[in-house]
């Protein structure tokens, strides 16, 4: 084929556009719209399926905040593995001064949080809640700012360690304990992520003003 | 002047013929659930909020845009692979909820499946060598 076919070809096939711009509408191609329906019926119902899985916990869905403090609520906190030291958190409102925490696995009851936004556009202040009765998490990593609890109590733990033997840096002051167990906690926290994190019947919305919907 | 009247009808006619023989709408609805799923992969940013999706998922999100892409732009080139460009599109899209952001916050999930079932629901018209 040479290069006037291909021309000609694609001027045949474009003039085959035109006529069928101009002919009755009834000859073009078009909807079958109770296909259509069926099709996204069927498929909405599976959607809908993927939400009752997640929501129970079934199905994972992962993601991590940050840039600024929410309040975290929680009755108890069952911890193996953890480790602690001082550090910097970056921000988009700059570096701010907090503790991380590291739980290898752990196990958290009745946890509520509040993320505040500031400033939204017309709606001002907007608060998302997020509740769950119960939360396992794998290598959770927390950057902690304040935490309040009624009782602590750690086994085996190691205190002014060195936080270059726990994965800080040197200098710092670090600590670790084989298990931890904290009831009425509240706090703020940074960040929060983890290795895997399923929480169980969970709960999210999204509400104008700054209150706290955990309190 | 004659001549570019002449030019944007032919235009104007052309692209409406154009739309006419392939499931047009079915892919546009495609394109929109890709870059909607794939705008979260980048930071947003609610006043001091900002929400980043971790690596994972970030890259999840790449595959299944991509993936929409391709069959969006399937549908318009080969409007006679339809049905298989629809179902790809309707599968990828209900995956997109749990590993892509909840599917672009719902959004994106939701052209997705009105991609892949306008693109199941076309049907070619008479006189058309699209099968």
């Amino acid at each position: 084929m040479n290069a006037r076919d291909g021309r000609r070809q694609r001027a045949e096939r474009v003039s085959g556009w035109v006529r069928a711009g101009h002919a009755n509408r009834a000859a073009s191609g078009g909807t079958r719209w109770l296909r259509f329906g069926l099709t996204l019926g069927a498929s909405a119902a599976v959607s809908g399926v993927l939400v009752v899985g997640m929501a129970q916990g079934a199905i994972a869905a992962s993601f991590a905040a940050s840039g600024t403090a929410f309040k975290v609520n929680a009755e108890s906190l069952d911890g193996k593995g953890l480790i602690m030291y001082g550090s910097e958190v970056k921000s988009s409102a700059g570096a701010k001064q907090a503790a991380t925490m590291g739980i290898k696995s752990g196990k958290i009851d009745s946890f509520c949080t509040g993320l505040t936004v500031t400033e939204l556009p017309l709606l001002g202040k907007v608060t998302i809640g997020l509740e769950s009765p119960e939360i396992e998490g794998e290598n959770l990593v927390l950057d902690v700012g304040k935490v309040d609890a009624g009782t602590l109590s750690l086994s085996e733990a190691r205190m002014g360690l060195d936080a270059s033997n726990v994965g800080g840096v040197k200098g710092s002051s670090g600590l670790d304990a084989a298990k931890v167990r904290a009831e009425d906690l509240t706090g703020d926290t940074w960040s929060l992520s983890a290795g895997t994190m399923t929480a169980h019947e969970m709960t999210l919305s999204a509400d104008v003003g700054d209150e706290d919907s955990c309190e | 002047m004659n001549a570019t009247v002449d030019r944007c009808n032919r235009f104007r006619f052309g692209f409406r013929g154009w739309r006419r023989t392939r499931p047009f709408w079915a892919g546009l609805f495609g394109l929109v659930a890709a870059l909607v799923i794939l705008r979260p992969v980048s930071t947003i940013d609610l006043g001091t909020l900002s929400l980043t999706l971790q690596t994972i998922g970030g890259m999840s999100a790449v595959l299944i845009a991509v993936v929409l892409v391709c069959c969006a732009i399937g549908m318009w080139v080969r409007p006679e692979f339809r049905l298989a460009c629809g179902v790809v599109t309707i599968v990828v899209a209900l995956i997109s909820l749990p590993n892509a952001n909840l599917g672009g916050f719902g959004v994106g999930m939701l052209c997705g499946l009105v991609s892949g079932a306008l693109a199941i629901a076309w049907r070619p018209g008479r006189n058309s060598a699209t099968g």
